[in-house]
């Protein structure tokens, strides 16, 4: 990290190692491969204004990406214009496809606090600790929110037919 | 379904194509301009004495003024600011987004040349 300050060459190191895992968070958080190509440029342009402030307070460079790409997804939730539920929740029968796309409808019904802690921990693996560090929240509040999150989203799957 | 609604999502993966290499270049086309267009305000001090120090060589401590320009800042929502900066003859010569804690930023001049530019808030 403190090469790719000066460095080019590090800090295009650091975008090709990173680029994939950032960008399959923020398609997983869209569904929209368009939002996605946007709010990767703006990530990583917001991560080369301000690399020079990176600091190792326990957060690696992956995580910090990932912060920065929370708060773009977040902005970009709040910005987009809300696509109506799901008339029905996909079953087996569904094709892959469909079925993500519903259900990332049901995912983008939820508030964004819901959002980023259901698709860092369950999707992107990261533990309570991490996700608690990307989101610079305490613990308890991620437990707390996947909790909740977890009841809201069992609940609009429900609402579209899905239980 | 599966029983989790999320376990659907896992399969979803992102392949960039070729957005991966255009992103790169405009990168490192940014990188390579990014000293000469955001300033922290550790280094906006460091710049301030540069400046305090360049002016008591040419003018015996006298300020000087180089050039002029009309700083439109407009705060935005998540704290940052966008701001344009228009020259004398009203040619916008920068038109960015500040971070919060960025206070000083540079214009390249014509003639090789560097502006350094601070928004301050217009007491009139």
């Amino acid at each position: 990290m403190a090469a790719a300050r000066r460095d080019r060459e590090a800090f295009a190191e650091l975008y090709r190692r990173h680029y994939d895992a950032i960008g399959t968070y923020l398609y997983r958080r869209t569904g929209d491969a368009d939002a996605t190509r946007d709010l990767l440029s703006d990530v990583f342009l917001a991560a080369l204004r301000t690399v020079g402030r990176f600091r190792w307070r326990g957060i690696g460079a992956r995580h910090w990406l990932y912060r920065i790409a929370t708060r773009a997804a977040n902005r970009w939730a709040r910005r987009r214009r809300p696509a109506p539920l799901p008339d029905e929740v996909a079953c087996p029968r569904t094709p892959p496809l469909e079925a993500q796309e519903q259900v990332t409808r049901l995912l983008l019904s939820l508030p964004a606090r819901f959002q980023e802690v259901l698709t860092l921990h369950y999707l992107e693996g990261l533990d309570v600790a991490e996700t608690a560090r990307v989101l610079g929240v305490a613990r308890g509040t991620v437990k707390s929110r996947l909790s909740r999150a977890r009841d809201a989203l069992r609940a609009r799957f429900a609402e579209g037919g899905g239980a | 379904m599966t029983r989790d609604p999320l376990e659907t999502l896992r399969d979803r993966r992102w392949d960039g194509g070729a957005h991966v290499h255009e992103l790169e270049e405009r990168l490192m086309l940014a990188h390579a301009r990014k000293h000469l267009i955001t300033f922290t305000k550790t280094k906006a001090l460091l710049v301030a004495v540069a400046l305090l120090l360049f002016g008591g060589f040419a003018g015996a401590g006298t300020a000087h003024l180089f050039h002029s320009f009309t700083v439109e800042e407009t705060p935005l929502d998540d704290g940052r600011s966008h701001v344009k900066v228009k020259d004398a003859d009203g040619k916008t010569v920068f038109d960015g987004v500040l971070e919060e804690d960025e206070a000083l930023f540079a214009i390249d001049g014509d003639e090789g040349g560097i502006a350094h530019v601070k928004p301050v808030e217009d007491e009139k």
